[in-house]
């Protein structure tokens, strides 16, 4: 088996550009899914990790980080749609609704 | 030392996950840098299965790229169109430019510190199997599946009732009545509230 070292520095590395990602882009979309990368990044540390040990607990975490994320998605793309038929953007530079 | 074939696979499948996740960033188009995060999450569940999750290479495929993002995909490409333009690269380039150069340092120390930290010296135990998975996650975890299935239903109720549509027509279609007024032409839909819509309805029917 490969070492379980080696995954989490994938996961390092994907982590790095998702984070590039999310400072480079405007568009709401796109940085929603570079934060999809990242929760993958961590992902791959946890089951790094349960392989080291031998412990099931990281393979739970990663299936509950899995499921966190699939409802984030749904929920950020219909704020996103949302967003667009009222602002007729999804710029995050347009969003500052909150801050007036 | 002989040529690892394991070696080979993880070079390839992480320099495919490395691919993957460099073309979503830089990708013109957001559906474009959606099918290169399919590959990476691809590439990911590949990772799965060399590290011998086989459940978890399973859930990343069928859950995450079978649903979640095939969802994002139709959800993108099947509404607005400028809701995927390209307005959304940088504008300050020096700003930017020392952000990107901040955030490789910040990776390359992230990588050193993982690579050489010392949980790392002992053996490797191994990987847990399946029947240990199901047992933790229903047994040891089970308050918190049934936790997180409620949060999935509060999630999908939440997302439908962001992008409920409020037009007339579909307002009174679901009382069961037929619409007096003349629909709205083709384009964006004509925002109204439901009092002030339903007022509209009458004045329009005493007109006729």
């Amino acid at each position: 088996m490969i070492d379980p070292s080696w995954i989490a520095a994938l996961g390092v590395i994907l982590f790095g550009i998702g984070l590039l990602g999310t400072f480079y882009h405007k568009n709401a979309i796109v940085v929603l899914m570079c934060i999809e990368l990242m929760l993958n990044a961590a992902n791959l540390n946890f089951v790094a990790a349960a392989t080291h040990y031998g412990d099931v607990n990281g393979w739970v975490f990663t299936a509950i980080a899995i499921a966190i994320a699939a409802a984030e998605v749904a929920i950020g793309l219909a704020i996103l749609l949302s967003m667009y038929s009222t602002q007729q953007t999804i710029s995050l530079d347009a969003a500052s609704k909150l801050r007036n | 030392m002989a040529i690892d074939f394991e070696m080979i696979v993880f070079v390839i499948v992480s320099g495919a996950a490395i691919a993957g996740a460099l073309g979503c960033v830089f990708a013109s188009r957001v559906a474009h840098s959606l099918l290169w995060l399919m590959l990476t999450f691809f590439a990911v569940a590949a990772l799965f299965l060399m590290a011998s999750a086989e459940m978890l290479g399973a859930i990343q495929i069928l859950v995450y790229l079978g649903s979640v993002m095939l969802v994002v995909q139709f959800g993108v490409m099947l509404t607005r169109r400028r809701i995927q333009g390209t307005e959304s690269l940088p504008t300050l380039n020096f700003i930017s430019a020392v952000t990107g150069m901040g955030l490789f340092g910040l990776t390359l120390a992230l990588l050193r510190e993982v690579m050489e930290h010392p949980m790392w010296d002992s053996g490797v135990a191994g990987a847990p199997t399946t029947l240990d998975f199901a047992d933790s996650l229903f047994n040891e975890w089970t308050i918190a599946t049934v936790v997180l299935g409620a949060l999935l239903a509060m999630a999908m109720i939440g997302a439908s009732y962001l992008v409920r549509d409020e037009r007339l027509i579909n307002l009174v279609w679901d009382t069961g009545q037929e619409a007096v007024t003349a629909t709205p032409g083709v384009g964006m839909p004509v925002r109204r509230t439901i009092s002030s819509s339903t007022e509209e309805d009458q004045e329009g029917g005493e007109e006729e």
